[in-house]
């Protein structure tokens, strides 16, 4: 039944064509950044980088909130596209914004459907897919965490 | 067991979409989970509960092209109806029935009119005036609203003429919106002059949008130096355009052991933090593609490219008209960057 009821739920659910995907999380910045290391590690991907963009800005007198991107991807894929389809290259590792609004937090990344019709062509659309349904995942169990 | 899940399949079957949920999932990153606002206007402020069902349905569906709000145009009916019906909630007001009639007034009138009264605050073409609002880092959280841009075709095509009218007529309590009617500001034919005009540039602005789409997110440039001379060439180019330049990683870099890296893969990273804090607040989530980086890559056949985000495109994804402008001017000197290196 339980089976069932998850197969239900996944037909029943949409592709929405939003430029960027983007999901509010109730917990504080720095758990954030916790928690979305690690779902994203549980998807199958690496975190290779954390770029701390307000570290940067604070380092050159500018007042930002808490601000970082990680940089994340799966070394065959990033193998793959660079030889096959190095128009790509400039979007890979992928990233994903870390953007502290109060004690919440919001997670923006690119719907990589979208990407497909900024690049032109859809000879990756099967690889486009896959992260779009990855990103959706990873976003709603961050949508999910309680706060702490 | 079998009658409990017929059961909770029929329950799944007939119930209707749940507003809350669909709330949460696409619209309270931006309007905040109880409606108060963020990155997007607060939703349970008066004057935006009395907009008709039809106009928030309208809105929801189209969005507003040159805004944070994205068209959310692959929602169903049922999806669009439960989300409005939650949005009501929020703040519990009734809603106006206004009629979907046209206002007939004077174009041109209206046009003048409109220039001398509404563009200081709502802009002259689909531009708003206040820079950076309606995101995150830097909308006044005091002010319930920010002026909208009207000549936006996601606006136009929600709002009747009636709205507009009803609008300005009365003005937006609490926001710096006066009652042009009710204080005497314009007299009603003056009114339907400036609701005329607005109409009119409808079809105008929908045939600009459409012809405005670019395709083309990267752009490569074959270059005319080694692998290590370009590397070089650009760091120099770099540093004369005034860009902060970061310490080089491999493209393959944090995925795999040092030692295994493909070292003829590098990404040249710089910053200019004025223009990242700039551009930051006209949107925060510009970190989804953080444009600055060049990278130079020796193919196995020996020749060198260099790969950049093509900014003036990508900036689409962003729907924000000022952030493009940004883009096309750090295109332009991205171009430069790599001409003076690659040839």
């Amino acid at each position: 039944v339980k089976k069932l009821f998850i197969v239900f739920l996944l037909m029943a659910s949409n592709a929405y064509a939003e430029n960027i995907l983007m999901a509010r999380s109730q917990q504080n910045f720095t758990n954030t950044i916790i928690a979305a290391k690690q779902k994203i590690e549980e998807y199958g991907y690496t975190v290779s980088h954390i770029q701390k963009c307000d570290g940067g800005m604070h380092g050159v007198g500018y007042k930002t909130d808490g601000y970082k991107v990680l940089f994340f991807g799966k070394l065959d894929e990033v193998k793959k596209i660079s030889k096959l389809h190095p128009e790509m290259i400039p979007f890979i590792p992928l990233k994903m914004a870390i953007i502290a609004e109060g004690n919440e937090t919001l997670i923006s990344i690119i719907n990589p459907l979208e990407l497909e019709r900024l690049i032109g062509h859809n000879k990756m659309h099967t690889q486009f897919q896959r992260w779009e349904s990855d990103f959706r995942s990873i976003l709603a169990e961050l949508r999910a965490l309680e706060k702490e | 067991m079998l009658a409990t899940f017929l059961i909770l399949l029929s329950k799944i079957l007939f119930a209707g979409p749940d507003g809350r949920e669909l709330y949460e999932e696409h619209c309270s990153v931006c309007h905040q989970t109880k409606g108060w606002g963020g990155i997007g206007l607060p939703l349970k402020v008066k004057h935006i509960q009395v907009f008709s069902d039809d106009y928030l349905e309208k809105t929801i569906r189209l969005g507003r092209p040159g805004r944070v709000m994205p068209a959310f145009d692959a929602l169903g009916d049922a999806q669009v109806k439960a989300l409005v019906s939650y949005v009501r909630s929020l703040g519990g007001k009734d809603a106006i029935d206004f009629p979907t009639t046209h206002i007939v007034g004077d174009i041109e009138a209206g046009k003048t009119l409109f220039s001398e009264n509404c563009a200081v605050c709502h802009g002259k073409d689909r531009a708003i005036s206040a820079q950076g609002t309606g995101v995150t880092l830097s909308r006044e959280r005091d002010f319930s609203v920010i002026p909208p841009s009207l000549l936006n075709t996601g606006f136009l095509q929600s709002a009747s003429d009636h709205m507009i009218r009803y609008i300005v007529v009365n003005g937006v309590e609490a926001t710096a919106m006066p009652a042009f009617g009710k204080n005497q500001i314009l007299t009603k034919q003056q009114i339907d002059n400036v609701v005329s005009y607005l109409r009119s540039q409808e079809k105008v602005l929908l045939t600009k949008e459409k012809a405005s789409i670019k395709v083309g997110a990267s752009v490569v440039f074959k270059s005319e130096y080694d692998f290590k001379t370009t590397i070089a060439n650009i760091k120099e180019s770099i540093s004369g355009a005034n860009f902060r330049s970061f310490p080089d990683r491999y493209l393959e870099q944090g995925l795999v052991e040092e030692i295994a890296i493909n070292k003829k893969q590098v990404g040249i990273r710089f910053c200019n933090f004025e223009s990242l804090y700039k551009m930051l607040n006209l949107d925060p989530r510009l970190g989804v593609v953080l444009p600055c980086r060049l990278t130079v890559v020796e193919r196995d056949d020996g020749e060198v490219y260099v790969y950049a985000i093509n900014v003036k495109v990508v900036s689409q994804l962003f729907n924000n008209e000022e952030l493009s402008r940004f883009g096309e001017k750090m295109e332009e000197i991205q171009m430069t960057i790599i001409d003076e290196a690659v040839l």
